[in-house]
C-alpha cells in the first residue's frame, strides 16, 4: 500500500524530484527515489540511518550529482551542480555539522561569501546591521557581534539558518536539526520554523525521531534502503504506521534453518557500559549471553548503542563498567589480538573503516589478525608464498570473482570485499563470530550466500552474535533477539515468537514492549 | 604497483646519465668565466705599507710601475653569501678594487651554506683558469688543506685563518693591536672631561664568549686602557657560548648596563650581533661605547665614539697587488696589524666631532708606539 | 584496477622536467643570461668526469638515508619531520666515539655507527611516545625537537667538546681509523653509499617480508583496520619512529665518518627536510628512493658546479633547482595525495 499525493493537488509543488538514483562505490544510496515539496509546508523526511534521506537532500542541495533522475524547481527542470546553484534557486541547507568559522563573529559568518564592501574594505558595520535585520525579520535571536566559539549550539544553529535566509532561500533543508539540541532548544527551533512557514517558506526536516515528526510536520515522506516508501499527511498517520513504513515489510528472506542446538555459553556480557566518542554514555548496562550453536541477534534503530557495544565486545573501545567473558575468560580488558586468540572473530559494521584497507592488496587484507601466526608467518618472517596461496584459497572458496591476491582490495565491489572479510573471519574457525551488518550494501544473491554461511557455521557449533539494522535479517537468522534502545537491551524475544510489529515498537522505544527473558 | 615508480625513476636517471656522457664528449668542458668589466688602463697603486711576514722579514712593497701589469685572473670563494655588510662585503670590496685599480679579472663565487658542498666547489674553482684563489674564514682550513696540495701550480690566499701549505699565503689580523687602540681610547675617555663620564677609573668590555679569539680582543683592550692609566680598572663580561652568544642583544645590554652602573664610562663590544645591545645600554645610561668589526659610529653618534675595524678589504687588495708585482710569497702568513692598516679605529666625522683632542693624540701616539715596537701587545691566543 | 601503461607512467615526470626546464630557462633569459650553459652545468656537468660523478655519489648518501628515514615513518602514517634533529644528534654521537675512543677501525666504525643510530632512535622515540600515548601531533613535536637538537649539539662543540684552539664550533677530528674507506681514486666517495643502499634493500625486506613491516604498512594504510586486526597501533607507531630515528642517526654518523671527519655545528643543509621530497618523489617505495636520491644529488652537485662555472648568481641557481624539484616532485606528490585521498574517502564512506 503506497500512500502518495492523496491531498493538495491544488497546491503547486516547489520542488519535485523523480527517479533519483545515486550510487557510491559499493553502495546504492538512492534508487529511483522521489520527493515532493509544497510551498509553505514542513515536510518531514524520515527513515533509518542509511536509508538515503541525507543523500537525497544533498542531491537537492547540489552536493552530489545524481546518476539518474530529474529535479524540478518552481516548475522548470534544473541541473543543480553545486550548492551555489541550489542557493541561486532559493534552496538552502543546514547541515548536521555546522559549517561556521569559530573565530569569526556571527555577523561575519552570516555575510561570509557575500561580504559588503566599502571601497576595498570589508564593511563590518554593514554586516552587523544586515545580521540584526535578518534576526528581527525572522525572529531568530542572535548577537551579531558575538564570536561563534563563544555561543551555544542552539545559537549556532540559528546562525546557520540565518546564513541561509540571508541568501534569500525559500526552501530550507534541515538535516537532523534536533540531534544536537536540548528539548527546550528543540521546542524553540520548531517555533521559529513555523514562523518561517507562515512567511511562505518551505521546510524539509530530515529526522528519524517520530514523535518530533508527529508534532511538527504537515506531511511525511518515508524512505527505506535508498528507496521511496510513501508520503502521508501527518494528521492522517500514526507513529506505529510510520515505524512500520520505516522498518519495512518486505517479504522476509526465508532462510532454511533447523532448530538451534544451543550448547555451552560462549559469550557472556554482564552489565557492560561504555561511552561514545564524545564521552557520553552510549551503552548503559547491557547483559546477555550467546551460546554455542545459536545465533543471537541484536535489533535496534541505529545509533542506540549497538556500534559502541560491538566495539566494546571486540576490544576496539574501552568499557567503563561490567564484564565480558569469552569461554569463561574475562576479556573486558584484553586487547583485540588477545580476543582473537581466544577464539573471537569479527565482521565489522563498516567494511571500509575497520574491515579492510582499501589501498592494500587483497593478500594483505586476507591475513590481518592472523598475519603473525604460522602458517602465514614464521617468527618475524612473512611466509609470502603461503600467504598468496591462502588468499587464493579464500577467493576460491567464497567465490570472489575477479580477485587476484596482489590487486588492491579497493578494486573489488562492496559485496566482494564483504565476502573476503567473511572468508577471512571464518577461516580460523572461531568459537564466536561477531557479525555486524553483514549484508549491508550487498546484492540479493550475496545476501543469501551470507545467510547460508552463517547458518552453516552455527550448525557447526559456533556462537554467532548478529547485529543488523535490517529487521528482516535478524528475524530470519536469529534464534534469540535482543532489542537495543537508548543504550539498553529493552526486550528479548525468542526468534520464532517475535513479530515484526513487536520488534519495531521496541526498537523505537514506543509502546509497551513485552519483556521476555532478562 | 610498487615497482612502477622505481622503473620511472630508473628511466629518468638513465636519461640524465645518457645526456650527461654525451655532454662530456663535447670539448671545452668547463666554461670559462666572463671577466667583470675590467678596466686595464687604471694604474696599479702602491700599497700603503708592506705587511709584516711572521717569519720576521718584511714583504717587499709593490714597486710603482706606470704601465698596466699583466692581467691577473682572480677568483674568490665565499663560503656563505655576500651582503653581510661586514666581513664578506669588505673582502669583496678588496677584490673589486683589484679589478678597478689593477685591471685584474675578478670572479666571486658564493658557495652558500651547505658545508659539504664547499670542498667540491673550491676544487672546481681551482681546476678553472685562475691565478689566485682567495678563501676566507676559520671554517675553511680543513678544506684548503685538502684542496691546495692537489693544485701545486695554483696560488691560494687564505684570510682570517692559517694553514701550513706551500702554495697558500695566509692573512691574519692583529685584532689585539686594534683592540689596544680601543683600550687607549676608552682609558683616555674615562679620564677625560667629557660630560657623561662617571669619574671612576673604570671601563668595560662585553665579549661574545670566553674563547681565545675573543680574548685576543679583550687582552689588547685591557692592555691599552692600562697603558693610558695603570690604575684603570677593566670590567669584563661574556654573553654566553656558541652561535647564540653573537645574537643576543638583550643579554649584552644587561651586561653592559651592569658595567655602567659599576662605574664604567665606556664599554667596548666584541660580541657581533649582540653588540647592538651594548650600544643601546650606553644610550640609555648616558655613557659611551666602542663598536667592532665594521664602522658602527653612526649607530649612535656621540655615544659610539669609535669602532675597531678589521680591514679585510685592504689586506686582500694588498696581497693581490703583491702577486701582480710578483712579490707574493706563499707558505707564509701576512700579519695585518696597525702599521699596515689591517686593523684600526674608525676615525670618521663622528670621531672627529666627539672624541676629545687629547684622546685623539693619545691614540695616534699609541699607533706609533706599536708600529715602532715600543709597545708589544699581548695576544689572547697564548 | 586499470593498469596504466609504462609509457603513461613515464610521460608525466618527463613532462614535468621539461616544463621546469622551460620555466627556469625563461627566468635565466629574463635575467639576461643564456640558459644553455646553466642547464649544462646543472644537469650534465655532474657526469663529465669521475671526479664530478663521485661528488654526486657523496651527496646521494645523506639524501638516500634521509629519504628512507622519512619513508619508514610515512609508511606507518607518521610524519617524522625531526630527521634533521635526529641526524645532528646521531652525528655528534658518532663523532664522540671517533674522537674520544681509540681503536682499530673494525671496532671504532661499527661502534660509532651503532651509537649514532642509537642516539637518533632515542631522540625519535620521544615524539613517538608523545604521539602514541598523549596524541600530541608528531608534526609539531618533531619540528620543535629539531631546534633543541641543533642547538644542543652546537652547545656541545662550543662548550665541553670544543676542539682546543679551534676557531669554529667544531669537535676534535675523529681518529683516522674511524674514517670510512673511500672507493674511488681522488674522490670523497665513501663506502657509506653501500651501507645506505643496503639499508634501502633492508627496508624493502622489512616492509614486505616481515610481520613488523606488515603491521607498519597496515597501520599507515588504515589505522582503524590495523587496530581491528589486533595490531597495536601505538606499538607500531613507536617502532616506525624508532626505525626512522635509527636511519636518521646513521645518516649523521655516516656523514661524520665518511665526509666531515669531525662534528661541525650546522653541517646539514637541511638533509632531514630534503628526505621528505626524496621520499615523495619515490612514492615512498624503499627501492625507488636510491634513484630519487640520485636525481636530487645530481641537481645538488650541478648547482654547485653552476655557481662556479656560470655567471648566474647563486640565488638564481637555487631557484632553478627548486623549480625542477618542485615540478618533478609535484607529480609524485600528486599521486601520493591521490592515494591518501582515496583512503580517506573510504574511511568516511
Amino acid at each position: 500500500m503506497r500512500m502518495e499525493e492523496q491531498h493538495g493537488a491544488d497546491v503547486a509543488p516547489v520542488v519535485v524530484m523523480r527517479g533519483i538514483t545515486k550510487e557510491f562505490p559499493g553502495v546504492i544510496a538512492n534508487q529511483d527515489a522521489r520527493f515532493d515539496l509544497r510551498e509553505g509546508e514542513v515536510h518531514a523526511l524520515v527513515g533509518e540511518n542509511g536509508a538515503g534521506k541525507s543523500t537525497l537532500m544533498k542531491i537537492l542541495f547540489g552536493l552530489y550529482t545524481p546518476d539518474a533522475g530529474s529535479i524540478t524547481v518552481g516548475g522548470s527542470i534544473v541541473r543543480i551542480e553545486s550548492p551555489q546553484t541550489a542557493i541561486d534557486l532559493g534552496i538552502g541547507m543546514v547541515h548536521q555539522h555546522f559549517m561556521l568559522i569559530p573565530s569569526l563573529t556571527v555577523a561575519e559568518n552570516i555575510s561570509l561569501g557575500m561580504e559588503q564592501k566599502r571601497g576595498p574594505f570589508y564593511d563590518l558595520d554593514a554586516a552587523i546591521e544586515h545580521a540584526r535585520q535578518l534576526s528581527t525579520t525572522y525572529g531568530l535571536r542572535v548577537d551579531p557581534s558575538a564570536r561563534i566559539r563563544d555561543i551555544s549550539v542552539g545559537e549556532r544553529q540559528r546562525v546557520e539558518i540565518l546564513k541561509a535566509l540571508g541568501r534569500g532561500v525559500r526552501v530550507l533543508i534541515l538535516d537532523e536539526p534536533t540531534a544536537v539540541l536540548t528539548p527546550q532548544e528543540a521546542d524553540e527551533l520548531f517555533h521559529v520554523l513555523w514562523g518561517l512557514v507562515r512567511q511562505g517558506m518551505s521546510i524539509v526536516l530530515i529526522t528519524h525521531k517520530l514523535r518530533e515528526v508527529m508534532n511538527n510536520s504537515d506531511r511525511v515522506t518515508v524512505m527505506r534502503a535508498g528507496q521511496y516508501v510513501g508520503t502521508v499527511d501527518t494528521a492522517a498517520t500514526s507513529t506505529e504506521e510510520l515505524a512500520r513504513m520505516m522498518v519495512g515489510r518486505d517479504i522476509l528472506l526465508r532462510v532454511e534453518k533447523g532448530a538451534a542446538q544451543p550448547g555451552a555459553v560462549v559469550l557472556q556480557a554482564v552489565s557492560v557500559t561504555t561511552d561514545d566518542d564524545q564521552g557520553l554514555p552510549a551503552v548503559r548496562g547491557v547483559s546477555f549471553e550467546v551460546r554455542a550453536g545459536e545465533i543471537y541477534g541484536i535489533a535496534g534503530v541505529e545509533g542506540n548503542g549497538q556500534s559502541e557495544l560491538l566495539e566494546a565486545l571486540t576490544g576496539l573501545r574501552k568499557t567503563s563498567g561490567g564484564s565480558i567473558l569469552l569461554n569463561g575468560v574475562h576479556i573486558e580488558r584484553a586487547s583485540a589480538r588477545r580476543r582473537r586468540e581466544l577464539g573471537m572473530a569479527h565482521i565489522p559494521e563498516d567494511r571500509l573503516v575497520y574491515g579492510s584497507s582499501e589501498s592494500s592488496s587483497i593478500a594483505d587484507n586476507a591475513v590481518i589478525g592472523y598475519h603473525y601466526h604460522p602458517p602465514l608467518a614464521r617468527r618475524f618472517w612473512l611466509a609470502t608464498s603461503r600467504r598468496a596461496r591462502w588468499a587464493l584459497d579464500l577467493i576460491r572458496r567464497f567465490d570472489i570473482r575477479g580477485a587476484r591476491p596482489e590487486a588492491p582490495i579497493g578494486s573489488l565491489s562492496g559485496g566482494n570485499i564483504q565476502k573476503l572479510i567473511l572468508a577471512r573471519e571464518m577461516s580460523r574457525e572461531p568459537t564466536l563470530l561477531v557479525a555486524a551488518q553483514p549484508t549491508r550494501g550487498v546484492d540479493i544473491g550475496a545476501i543469501e550466500f551470507f545467510h547460508r554461511k552463517l547458518i552453516e557455521y552455527r550448525d557447526a557449533g559456533a556462537a554467532i552474535l548478529l547485529v543488523s539494522a535490517e529487521l528482516s535479517e535478524v528475524l530470519a537468522l536469529a534464534d534469540r533477539i535482543g532489542v537495543m534502545f537508548d543504550g539498553r537491551i529493552v526486550a528479548e524475544f525468542a526468534g520464532e515468537e517475535a513479530t515484526e510489529q513487536e520488534l519495531g515498537l521496541a526498537m523505537l522505544g514506543v509502546g509497551d514492549a513485552r519483556r521476555a527473558s532478562a | 604497483m610498487k615497482s612502477k615508480p622505481m622503473i620511472v625513476l630508473v628511466i629518468l636517471c638513465l636519461l640524465l646519465a645518457a645526456c650527461g656522457s654525451g655532454g662530456a664528449a663535447t670539448p671545452g668542458g668547463a666554461t670559462t668565466a666572463a671577466p667583470i668589466a675590467a678596466s686595464p688602463t687604471v694604474e696599479a697603486t702602491m700599497a700603503a705599507s708592506a705587511p709584516v711576514i711572521t717569519d720576521g722579514t718584511v714583504g717587499a712593497g709593490a714597486s710603482p710601475t706606470g704601465e698596466a701589469v699583466e692581467k691577473l685572473r682572480i677568483a674568490m670563494f665565499v663560503n656563505g653569501a655576500l651582503g653581510d655588510k661586514s666581513f664578506w662585503d669588505s673582502a669583496n670590496a678588496g677584490v673589486r678594487r683589484a679589478n678597478t685599480e689593477l685591471g685584474a679579472e675578478v670572479r666571486v663565487v658564493e658557495g652558500g651554506f651547505d658545508v659539504s658542498s664547499w670542498e667540491p666547489a673550491l676544487r672546481r674553482l681551482a681546476q678553472a683558469d685562475y691565478d689566485i684563489i682567495l678563501v676566507g674564514t676559520f671554517q675553511m682550513p680543513d678544506i684548503v688543506n685538502s684542496v691546495a696540495p692537489d693544485f701545486p701550480d695554483k696560488k691560494f690566499i687564505l684570510f682570517d685563518a692559517t694553514v701550513d701549505q706551500s702554495n697558500v699565503a695566509n692573512i691574519s689580523y692583529a685584532q689585539n693591536e686594534g683592540s689596544f687602540l680601543a683600550g687607549v681610547l676608552a682609558g683616555c675617555v674615562a679620564n677625560s672631561d667629557l660630560p657623561n663620564v662617571s669619574g671612576d677609573k673604570t671601563v668595560g668590555v662585553v665579549g661574545g664568549e670566553d674563547v681565545a679569539v675573543i680574548n685576543d680582543f679583550v687582552v689588547g683592550y685591557e692592555q691599552g686602557a692600562q697603558y693610558v692609566d695603570p690604575e684603570m680598572q677593566v670590567l669584563k663580561a661574556y654573553v654566553g657560548t656558541g652561535a647564540p652568544a653573537y645574537n643576543d642583544p638583550a643579554k649584552a645590554k644587561e651586561l653592559a648596563t651592569a658595567q655602567f652602573s659599576d662605574g664604567a664610562s665606556i664599554v667596548f663590544q666584541v660580541a657581533g650581533g649582540s653588540g647592538l645591545g651594548v650600544i643601546d645600554a650606553a644610550k640609555e645610561q648616558n655613557r659611551y661605547a666602542i663598536g667592532v668589526d665594521s664602522n658602527q659610529n653612526g649607530e649612535a653618534p656621540g655615544v659610539v665614539l669609535s669602532s675597531m675595524l678589521k680591514r679585510v678589504d685592504n689586506s686582500v687588495f694588498d696581497l693581490i697587488q703583491m702577486e701582480a708585482t710578483g712579490s707574493l710569497r706563499t707558505g707564509k702568513t701576512y700579519l695585518y696589524g696597525i702599521q699596515n692598516d689591517g686593523v684600526g679605529l674608525a676615525e670618521d666625522k663622528y670621531y672627529d666631532q666627539h672624541v676629545p683632542q687629547e684622546c685623539k693624540d693619545q691614540v695616534d701616539r699609541a699607533k706609533q708606539d706599536i708600529a715602532s715596537k715600543k709597545v708589544r701587545v699581548k695576544s689572547g691566543f697564548k | 584496477m586499470r593498469q596504466r601503461g609504462l609509457v603513461a607512467e613515464v610521460i608525466p615526470p618527463v613532462l614535468s622536467l621539461v616544463a621546469a626546464l622551460a620555466l627556469s630557462g625563461l627566468i635565466i633569459a629574463a635575467l639576461g643570461s643564456s640558459p644553455l650553459p646553466v642547464y649544462k652545468a646543472l644537469l650534465l656537468s655532474p657526469f663529465e668526469s669521475l671526479a664530478t660523478f663521485s661528488e654526486v655519489l657523496v651527496r646521494m648518501v645523506p639524501l638516500l638515508l634521509s629519504g628512507l628515514a622519512v619513508a619508514v615513518a610515512f609508511r606507518c602514517g607518521v610524519f617524522n619531520l625531526g630527521v634533521e634533529g635526529q641526524l645532528y644528534l646521531g652525528a655528534f654521537a658518532a663523532a664522540w666515539v671517533g674522537f674520544a675512543l681509540v681503536g682499530p677501525g673494525i671496532v671504532l666504525i661499527p661502534a660509532a655507527l651503532l651509537f649514532g643510530a642509537l642516539v637518533g632512535a632515542v631522540y625519535a622515540f620521544l615524539p613517538g611516545v608523545l604521539r602514541a600515548y598523549s596524541g600530541a601531533s608528531e608534526i609539531v613535536t618533531t619540528i620543535m625537537l629539531n631546534y633543541v637538537a641543533i642547538n644542543l649539539t652546537t652547545y656541545l662543540v662550543t662548550g665541553p667538546f670544543r676542539a682546543p684552539n679551534a676557531a669554529t664550533a667544531d669537535s676534535e677530528p675523529i681518529a683516522a681509523t674511524a674514517h670510512l674507506a673511500r672507493f674511488l681514486p681522488e674522490s670523497r666517495a665513501h663506502v657509506g653509499l653501500f651501507i645506505a643502499l643496503s639499508l634501502a634493500v633492508g627496508l624493502y625486506i622489512l616492509l614486505y617480508q616481515t610481520t613488523i613491516g606488515y603491521e607498519l604498512r597496515m597501520t599507515g594504510a588504515n589505522p582503524r583496520f590495523a587496530e581491528y586486526g589486533g595490531i597495536s597501533v601505538r606499538r607500531t607507531v613507536l617502532i616506525a619512529m624508532l626505525l626512522s630515528g635509527v636511519l636518521a642517526g646513521l645518516l649523521g654518523a655516516i656523514e661524520v665518518l665518511g665526509v666531515q671527519y669531525r662534528f661541525r655545528s650546522g653541517f646539514s643543509p637541511g638533509y632531514g627536510f630534503d628526505g621528505i621530497t626524496v621520499a615523495l618523489l619515490a612514492r615512498v617505495e624503499p627501492l625507488a628512493i636510491p634513484f630519487a636520491a640520485f636525481l636530487f644529488a645530481v641537481l645538488r652537485a650541478g648547482a654547485s658546479i653552476a655557481a662556479v662555472d656560470t655567471e648566474v648568481s647563486r640565488e638564481v641557481v637555487d631557484v632553478l633547482q627548486a623549480i625542477i624539484i618542485l615540478f618533478v616532485t609535484a607529480e609524485g606528490l600528486w599521486s601520493f595525495v591521490r592515494r591518501r585521498h582515496v583512503v580517506a574517502a573510504g574511511q568516511r564512506g
